[in-house]
C-alpha cells in the first residue's frame, strides 16, 4: 500500500516519469541479486557497472545533457565550427538526483558486501520510492531504512504526535520563513544591475535563511510524515548557521548528502589517509562533484568549488590561525572566539550562496561587484526594493528572529526545545502559537520547494 | 499506551484554540469588509464616513464600477422625481463574483437600521464569474476571495454553481468549484494567510482617491493609469468590431430569443436566492432592482437572460438590448469591448435613472425621441480616421506581435508548450484582442493539461473570431474540451 501511495505521489506530478523510477528499481534489484550470488569479482563488477551506467545515464540524460551540449556548442562557436549539439526539450524529473543517489548507495553497499540484497521486490521498490523523502530527501541508506520496512507497524501515539510536531515545524520554516523571504530575494537577484551595497547584502542574508527554511522545512515535513507512519528517517539539518567552521557547517547542512559524498566519493578517493596534496585534492573534488550534483549550471560548480577551497584553505592555514589566536590572546576567550567563528562562517557561507542563487555567473559577479558599492537609492534600505513593501522586510526579519530564537534554545540546550517540552503548557502554547502564525502569517500562494529541482 | 481517541480529542481541542486565536487576531486588526482591494477599501471607508447620508447604493462588478456615475444619477432623479431626492453611492467593484455581491448585500441589510437605505440597485451578477478561472486559479487562496466566503455566502455560491446549466459546466468542473469554495470557507474561518496582508495593507495606508473624483465610488476607466487598462483601450481603438458583435449578441438573447427558449438555461437555485434577496430587502423597506448591463459575452447572456425573464418584472431591468439602447454599443461611448467610457457612463447612468424613475412613478418618462437623442453607432467609415491613427502608432507593435506569434507557433510545433504559451501571452499583451494569440494560448493550455485556462481562452477566442473559419475553429475546440 505504501508503494502504491509512493508511486501515486510521484505520478501526480508527471505520470510517465514513474517509468524512470521503475527502470532504476528493476535494474538495481536484479544487479544486486546477481552480485550477491556471484563469487567472481570481475562478474560482480560488471553488474555494478550496469547499475551505475543505468542510474547515472538517466541522471546525465535528463539533467546534464543540455548543459554539456550548450557548452560544447559555445566552444564550437568560439573556434568557428558550425555544428550544433541538439538540445532536448523536456522537464527535469523531480527529485531525480535524490532517488538516484539513494539507489546507488544500495548497489554499492551490496557490491562491497556491507549489506545483504533485499529479496522482497516490493520492499526494495518502496526503499527507492518511499514518498516522504522521494523528491527531496533525506537520502536514506539501505542499512537504516530497509530493516524498518520489514517490521510490522502499529499505531503509536508518541510517534504520531512527534511526527506531527516535526511537520508543524517544517511548515513554519517553509510557509512563514522561506516563502516570506522569497519575493524579496527574487526582486534583488532577478535584477542584479539595479541593486548595490546593503540591498545586495540584505538579499543574500535573506537567501541564506530562505534556502534553509525551504530545504530544512521540507526535510522536517518528510521526517515527520515518516515518523507518523512509524519510520525513522535521518536528521538532515542541525542548525547550520550556528556552525563555527565550514567543516562544521557541512556536518550540519544537508547531512544525508554530505555523508553520502563522504562515504561514496571522498573515502574511495583516499580520504585523508594520503599525502597532503592528495588530501586537498580529494576534498576539493568531492565538493566540486557536490556542486555539480546540485544543478547543471556553472553557478553550482563555482559554489561547490568555493566550499572545497574554503575547506582546503582552512586546513592549510590552521597552524597560522592558531598562532595568531595565541599571540592576540583570543584563545583565552573561547566565548568571543566562538562567536567570531560563527560569524565568519556565516559570512563565508553567505558569500558562496550568491553563486548558488544567481541566475548566471555574470549575474553573480555583478552582484558581488555591487555588494561593495553604495546603493543608488536614497529612500533607505526598507523602501529601496521595487515591488516590496517595507513591512514585508520587517516581517521577514521577524520570521528569521523567531526561527533563530527557537534554534538558540535547541543549540544551547539550556532549555528544552519548546515544541517537545515536557511541560504540557509550554508544549501546547508553542504549538498553538506556531499554528496560528502559520495560518495567519504564512504565504499560501507560493511556488514549490527549491530542492525539488535537484 | 494512549489511544487514537485521545489523539482525536486533543486534535479537536487544538483546532478550537487555534480558531479562537486566529479570530481574535483578525478582530484586533479592525479591517472593514473590502480591505482586500484598494478600490473596495476606499469605498468602504468613504461609505462608513458618510453613514446614513446615502439612500441608494449600486452593487456589482466593473461594469457598474466604471459605468454608473452617482452624481449623474442623482441629478437626473431629482429632475424626474423632485419629491424623491436620492443620494447614491457606487459600491460596485471590479471582478466581484456573485458571492461577494451577495455578502455585501447582506452586510448592508444587517446595518439597515443605521443606514436607512431606500434603493439597492444590483448589476445582475453572473455565476460564471465565480466559477471561472479567476476563482479557480488566479484568486484561489487570495484574501479577496476568502473574505466573502463566510458560511451563508458559501452556501449561496455552492448552490448557485451546482444549478448552472449547460455542457460547459460538467459534473467534474462543479466538483472542482465545490472543493475550491470549501477551501475558501476554511480559510475564511481561520483567517488563513490574511493577517499578514492586513498588516501590509495597514502599513501601506489607505488611498481614498480610489473612491473616485467625487468620492462617491465612481471611478471612470479614463482616470485609471494602469498599463493593462490603457492597452485594452488601445486595442479597442485599433479594432472595435467586438462592439458590433456584442450588440448582436444582446439582440440574439433579448429580441430574438423568447422567454420560453431561454427556460432550459434557467439556474433555479440561483433564482431562488435572488428572490430571497428581494424579499429580505422588502422586509427592510428597501426596493431592490437587478439590472442586466450592456456588453456582456455569450456565456453570461446565456445565464442571465433566463434569470431576467424569470425574475418579477418590478425588480429587474435590462439595459443591454442593442435594439433599445444602440448608443451603449457605440464605440464612441466605449472604453473596451466590455466597458463604457466616461461619456458612455454618463449616458448609462442617466438612462438607468430614467428607468428607475419610471418604475417608481409608473409613468413613461424616457421617450423614443429622448432615446434617439443619445445617438446610434456610427458606421465603420466614420471611425476609420481614428483607427488609422491608432494603426500608424502601432507599427512597431505589429512587428512584435508577428514575431511573438511566430515564436509561439515554432515552440508549439517543437512540443515546448511552456515557452509557446509564454510567447502567445506576450502577443496578447501587445494585442489583447488578437484571435490567433488567444487561440494559441488556449491550445497550449490544453496541451499542458490546464483545462480551466484552456476553456477561458477558448471562449475568448470564440468572441474574438473575425471570420467564419475562426469561429468554427474556436467552436470545435470548445466542444473538444467539453
Amino acid at each position: 500500500m505504501l508503494l502504491a501511495a509512493s508511486y501515486y505521489f510521484y505520478m501526480c506530478w508527471k505520470v510517465e516519469y514513474i517509468l524512470l523510477i521503475i527502470l532504476s528499481t528493476v535494474v538495481d534489484y536484479i544487479a544486486s541479486r546477481r552480485m550477491a550470488t556471484l563469487e567472481d569479482n570481475g562478474q560482480r563488477k560488471r553488474w555494478l557497472y550496469l547499475s551505475l551506467f543505468t542510474n547515472l545515464g538517466i541522471l546525465f540524460g535528463f539533467k546534464y545533457f543540455n548543459f554539456v551540449g550548450d557548452n560544447i556548442n559555445a566552444l564550437f562557436d568560439r573556434f568557428n565550427v558550425f555544428y550544433d549539439v541538439p538540445a532536448f526539450e523536456y522537464l527535469l524529473p523531480v527529485g531525480i538526483s535524490f532517488y538516484t543517489f539513494q539507489t546507488l548507495s544500495y548497489t554499492i553497499d551490496v557490491y562491497q558486501r556491507k549489506i545483504e540484497p533485499e529479496k522482497h521486490f516490493g520492499l526494495f521498490a518502496l526503499y527507492v520510492s518511499f514518498f516522504p523523502q522521494l523528491v527531496a530527501g533525506p537520502i536514506e541508506r539501505p542499512s537504516r531504512l530497509l530493516p524498518q520496512f520489514h517490521k510490522e507497524q502499529v499505531f503509536s501515539y508518541e510517534n504520531v504526535t512527534k511526527g506531527l510536531r516535526l511537520m508543524l515545524w517544517g511548515f513554519f520554516l517553509k510557509l512563514v520563513v522561506a516563502d516570506r523571504l522569497a519575493p524579496i530575494v527574487d526582486a534583488i537577484y532577478n535584477n542584479p544591475e539595479q541593486y548595490a551595497g546593503l540591498e545586495v547584502a540584505l538579499g543574500t542574508v535573506f537567501f541564506c535563511f530562505q534556502i534553509f527554511g525551504d530545504f530544512a522545512g521540507y526535510s522536517s515535513i518528510a521526517i515527520g510524515a515518516a515518523k507518523v507512519m512509524g519510520y525513522d528517517l535521518m536528521e538532515n539539518f542541525r542548525r547550520p548557521y550556528f556552525a563555527a567552521s565550514i567543516r562544521e557547517f557541512w556536518q550540519r547542512w544537508h547531512i544525508s548528502l554530505s555523508t553520502w559524498f563522504r562515504d561514496y566519493v571522498y573515502i574511495p578517493l583516499g580520504g585523508n589517509r594520503v599525502v597532503k596534496w592528495r588530501w586537498y585534492y580529494n576534498l576539493f573534488i568531492t565538493f566540486l562533484v557536490s556542486g555539480i550534483w546540485h544543478g547543471a549550471n556553472w553557478t553550482f560548480v563555482v559554489w561547490g568549488a568555493l566550499h572545497g577551497f574554503y575547506l582546503v584553505f582552512a586546513i592549510w592555514m590552521k597552524p597560522y590561525f592558531d598562532k595568531l589566536d595565541a599571540s592576540t590572546g583570543m584563545d583565552k576567550r573561547p566565548g568571543v572566539m566562538h562567536l567570531w567563528r560563527v560569524f565568519t562562517t556565516f559570512i563565508l557561507a553567505a558569500f558562496a550562496w550568491i553563486f548558488f542563487r544567481a541566475n548566471s555567473l555574470s549575474d553573480a559577479f555583478t552582484l558581488i561587484g555591487n555588494l561593495f558599492r553604495p546603493s543608488a537609492s536614497d529612500s533607505g534600505l526598507l523602501s529601496s526594493i521595487n515591488g516590496v513593501e517595507p513591512m514585508e522586510i520587517i516581517l521577514g526579519f521577524s520570521a528569521i528572529a523567531l526561527m533563530e530564537m527557537i534554534h538558540f534554545f535547541d543549540e544551547t540546550k539550556r532549555f528544552e526545545s519548546p515544541l517537545f517540552h515536557t511541560n504540557t503548557g509550554i508544549r501546547w502554547g508553542t504549538m498553538v502559537f506556531l499554528i496560528t502564525v502559520i495560518l495567519t502569517f504564512g504565504v499560501f500562494t507560493s511556488s514549490e520547494f527549491i530542492y525539488f529541482q535537484f | 499506551m494512549k489511544s487514537l481517541t485521545t489523539l482525536i480529542w486533543k486534535g479537536i481541542l487544538l483546532i478550537a484554540i487555534v480558531w479562537v486565536c486566529c479570530n481574535i487576531l483578525r478582530w484586533s486588526m479592525g479591517m472593514p469588509f473590502g480591505w482586500t482591494n484598494n478600490f473596495f477599501h476606499a469605498k468602504a471607508e468613504l461609505f462608513e464616513q458618510a453613514k446614513g447620508e446615502y439612500n441608494t447604493v449600486f452593487l456589482g462588478n466593473s461594469r457598474f464600477h466604471r459605468g454608473v456615475d452617482p452624481s449623474v444619477y442623482d441629478a437626473t432623479m431629482s429632475r424626474l422625481l423632485p419629491e424623491q431626492k436620492t443620494k447614491s453611492f457606487n459600491y460596485a467593484v471590479a471582478s466581484a463574483p456573485a458571492g461577494e455581491v451577495y455578502n455585501l448585500f447582506n452586510r448592508l441589510l444587517d446595518e439597515q437600521r443605521s443606514l436607512q437605505l431606500k434603493d439597492i440597485i444590483i448589476q445582475l451578477p453572473s455565476i460564471k464569474t465565480a466559477v471561472g478561472r479567476q476563482f479557480q486559479k488566479t484568486n484561489l487562496h487570495k484574501p479577496r476571495n476568502v473574505e466573502w466566503c463566510d458560511f451563508s455566502s458559501y452556501l449561496f455560491a455552492m448552490r448557485s454553481a451546482w444549478g448552472l446549466k449547460g455542457s460547459k459546466y460538467s459534473f467534474r468542473n462543479k466538483w472542482k468549484y465545490s472543493f475550491n469554495y470549501t477551501v475558501a470557507l476554511i480559510e475564511n474561518w481561520f483567517a488563513i494567510g490574511m493577517i499578514k496582508d492586513m498588516v501590509l495593507n495597514k502599513a501601506e495606508g489607505l488611498d481614498l482617491s480610489k473612491g473616485g473624483p467625487n468620492q462617491d465610488g465612481y471611478f471612470p476607466l479614463a482616470l485609471d493609469d494602469r498599463k493593462v487598462i490603457k492597452s485594452k483601450h488601445r486595442a479597442f481603438l485599433r479594432n472595435n468590431k467586438t462592439a458590433a458583435k456584442r450588440a448582436n449578441l444582446s439582440r440574439r438573447f433579448f429580441t430574438k430569443a423568447s422567454p420560453e427558449e431561454m427556460k432550459p438555461h434557467l439556474n433555479s437555485s440561483y433564482l431562488a436566492y435572488l428572490v430571497g434577496m428581494i424579499d429580505r430587502a422588502k422586509s427592510e423597506g428597501i426596493q431592490l432592482t437587478f439590472i442586466v448591463p450592456p456588453c456582456m459575452n455569450e456565456f453570461s447572456y446565456n445565464e442571465l437572460a433566463a434569470i431576467y425573464h424569470a425574475l418579477p418584472k418590478e425588480h429587474v431591468l435590462e439595459l443591454t438590448n442593442a435594439d433599445n439602447y444602440p448608443f451603449l454599443y457605440d464605440p464612441e461611448n466605449m472604453w473596451d469591448p466590455g466597458h463604457l467610457n466616461t461619456e458612455g457612463g454618463r449616458i448609462f447612468s442617466e438612462v438607468l435613472a430614467y428607468r428607475i424613475a419610471e418604475q417608481k412613478s409608473n409613468k413613461n418618462l424616457l421617450s423614443e425621441e429622448k432615446l434617439l437623442a443619445y445617438g446610434t453607432p456610427k458606421s465603420n467609415s466614420k471611425q476609420k480616421g481614428k483607427q488609422s491613427k491608432a494603426d500608424t502608432v502601432s507599427k512597431k507593435e505589429k512587428k512584435a506581435l508577428a514575431n511573438y506569434l511566430k515564436n509561439a507557433r515554432a515552440f508549439k510545433n517543437k512540443g515546448n508548450c511552456l515557452k509557446a504559451s509564454k510567447f502567445a501571452e506576450k502577443a496578447l499583451e501587445v494585442s489583447p484582442d488578437n484571435f490567433k494569440a488567444t487561440f494559441l494560448t488556449a491550445s497550449c493550455a490544453q496541451l499542458m493539461n490546464k483545462m480551466d485556462k484552456a476553456t477561458e481562452f477558448a471562449e475568448l477566442a470564440l468572441e474574438r473570431a473575425n471570420t467564419k473559419e475562426q469561429r468554427t475553429k474556436a467552436d470545435a475546440f470548445i466542444k473538444s474540451l467539453n
